[in-house]
């Protein structure tokens, strides 16, 4: 049997590893449309627009999930923001508030990984069809 | 539960700090072994970081890079970027204020912690040494250890004795047991012994920390005075110096020093760069509003063995902080002690320092103007970059102020 206060501990990890990917998906969605526009102000011989926007909509999906099952848990981000290097986001835990400080170059890497881990899932869906 | 008058002390310190924060930047590196070196393209340097993927191989930290693709031969190396490596620091230091307001960086990748107050805010010590270690992992992409103990020296021997050889990468280390922990190491395991001390005990018949422990203090403080007594308070686990901010306030002197890229032979070139510490060592005095009055100087040989060169120091007439003035007294000594031996290592320092709110006036100099001369020179450099003024001979062959200016601590910004 699992002791309450080891539960606890527990949940408070997977609670903090919530709020990483929330970030991590959130910058995801927004960054890829930047990335788009961007696209945009080159010409090219074709629009690369629905793979974009594609990648957009799942991470923005993740982004929501996410949020729900954080909500569930009774955790809300507050406030997020770029200081310096660093990404800082305070969040309420079960009425504590709690900061979280990102590297923004892990932040990136990290989003690098989600596309890669995106691109990989749409190749296996290929191969299964 | 803890005795009231008990500290509790953490000592956090990174793995292999620079290299997992460049595995960290980017996910390819991550299943390589990598090692963060001097100057890949030049292939010259050492080791300042390897990844545990190369210390596999036999990779160690401070080898020439080299003999660590030797050992490697799919070995990445990547260059340093000791800013990034500072600000990360910094970002854990927040990280870490939010447990304890008493934090204390020992050095880039080490930090103490008096817990003391706060551990029970987050449920008992190992708990919270597991959420600091989660939340570091999370933010930073760094996996870290803890050392545990009642005061900093404890924390210390704990985390590199003992948690960094666990998987779970913490340590208690307790006074009442360290018969059964610490006593049992070799002598060389005992913070503050290195080389040179182990030959030493050695050549006593001591051997294991234990052995150090149970001599009488009066015959270390015999044979190394001072220094004698504060091991063998280390080997009893005894240090009440506090964790504080304050630790490094007091500073004593204020010192450069420049690895060449390849050997000096000439008096000629070694002065060019002795004129470019002084250089830097006149311009951190004065940004601290210091000067001192004891210089000295420290030559060595390619092989790095002080045997093969030297370190000697001279009392001026008074205090300055000027870098003329201290190359004259720098070129004084050198001139004297130099053999006529390849220097590849040249160090200047500048001790017993006073603040430099009072100016000695000269009939033969005029102090005021060149101390107004070099503020002028300070101001361009602090505005415009460490290279945006130079002296001539810094550019001549033999010069190394431009490459140091792209340069933290002698490595790559």
């Amino acid at each position: 049997m699992i002791e309450p206060e080891e539960s606890g501990k527990e949940q408070q990890e997977q609670e903090m590893d919530l709020i990483r990917r929330f970030i991590l998906f959130g910058i995801l969605f927004r960054v890829v449309m930047v990335d788009m526009d961007s696209t945009h102000q080159v010409v090219l011989k074709l629009t690369y627009d629905s793979i974009f926007q594609e990648l957009s909509r799942w991470a923005e999906r993740q982004h929501h999930a996410i949020r729900r099952l954080l909500r569930q848990r009774g955790c809300y981000v507050v406030r997020s923001q770029k200081q310096g290097h660093a990404y800082v986001v305070q969040y309420r835990q079960r009425g504590y508030l709690r900061e979280a400080i990102y590297s923004i170059e892990i932040l990136r890497a990290e989003c690098q990984e989600l596309i890669r881990l995106w691109v990989s899932g749409y190749q296996q869906g290929e191969k299964a069809q | 539960m803890t005795k009231a008058n008990k500290r509790i002390i953490f000592l956090i310190d990174m793995q292999s700090f620079y290299a997992s924060i460049e595995k960290a930047a980017n996910p390819a590196l991550r299943d390589q072994p990598i090692v963060v070196a001097g100057d890949p393209e030049r292939r010259s340097g050492v080791v300042l970081a390897a990844c545990p993927i190369a210390k596999t191989y036999g990779v160690v930290t401070a080898e020439a890079l080299w003999q660590a693709q030797q050992k490697c031969r799919r070995l990445v190396v990547v260059r340093p970027r000791m800013e990034t490596y500072i600000h990360i620091s910094m970002q854990i230091t927040q990280i870490f204020e939010s447990f304890t307001d008493k934090v204390e960086p020992y050095s880039i990748d080490e930090q103490f912690l008096d817990v003391t107050g706060s551990v029970h805010l987050f449920g008992d010590v190992y708990q919270m040494a597991a959420q600091i270690r989660q939340r570091v992992w999370l933010e930073t992409g760094i996996n870290c250890r803890v050392g545990i103990g009642e005061n900093k020296v404890l924390a210390k021997m704990a985390c590199d004795n003992f948690a960094k050889k666990q998987e779970a990468g913490v340590f208690w280390l307790k006074k009442e047991e360290l018969e059964e922990t610490l006593w049992k190491l070799p002598i060389e395991k005992l913070f503050g012994v290195g080389s040179r001390m182990k030959r030493h005990f050695h050549r006593m018949g001591v051997y294991q920390i234990g052995q150090l422990a149970r001599l009488s203090p009066a015959v270390l403080t015999q044979r190394w005075g001072v220094n004698g007594e504060v091991l063998w308070r280390t080997a009893h686990g005894l240090d009440d110096s506090p964790v504080s901010l304050r630790t490094y306030d007091t500073q004593k002197g204020i010192g450069h020093h420049m690895t060449l890229p390849r050997d000096y032979h000439t008096a000629a070139e070694i002065k060019v760069v002795l004129l470019e510490l002084c250089e830097e060592v006149a311009r951190r005095a004065r940004s601290k509003e210091l000067m001192g009055s004891v210089v000295s100087v420290g030559c060595r040989g390619a092989d790095l063995d002080a045997a093969n060169g030297f370190g000697r120091q001279l009392k001026l007439e008074e205090q300055t902080n000027d870098a003329t003035t201290l190359y004259e007294a720098v070129c004084c000594l050198f001139d004297r002690h130099w053999q006529g031996t390849p220097v590849r290592s040249v160090g200047v320092n500048l001790g017993q320092l006073v603040p430099d709110n009072v100016l000695q006036l000269n009939l033969f100099t005029d102090n005021h103007r060149r101390r107004s001369l070099a503020h002028a020179m300070d101001g361009i450099r602090s505005k415009y970059g460490p290279d945006a003024i130079l002296r001539a001979t810094s550019l001549l062959g033999a010069g190394q102020a431009r490459e140091r200016a792209r340069k933290i601590g002698g490595h790559y910004k």
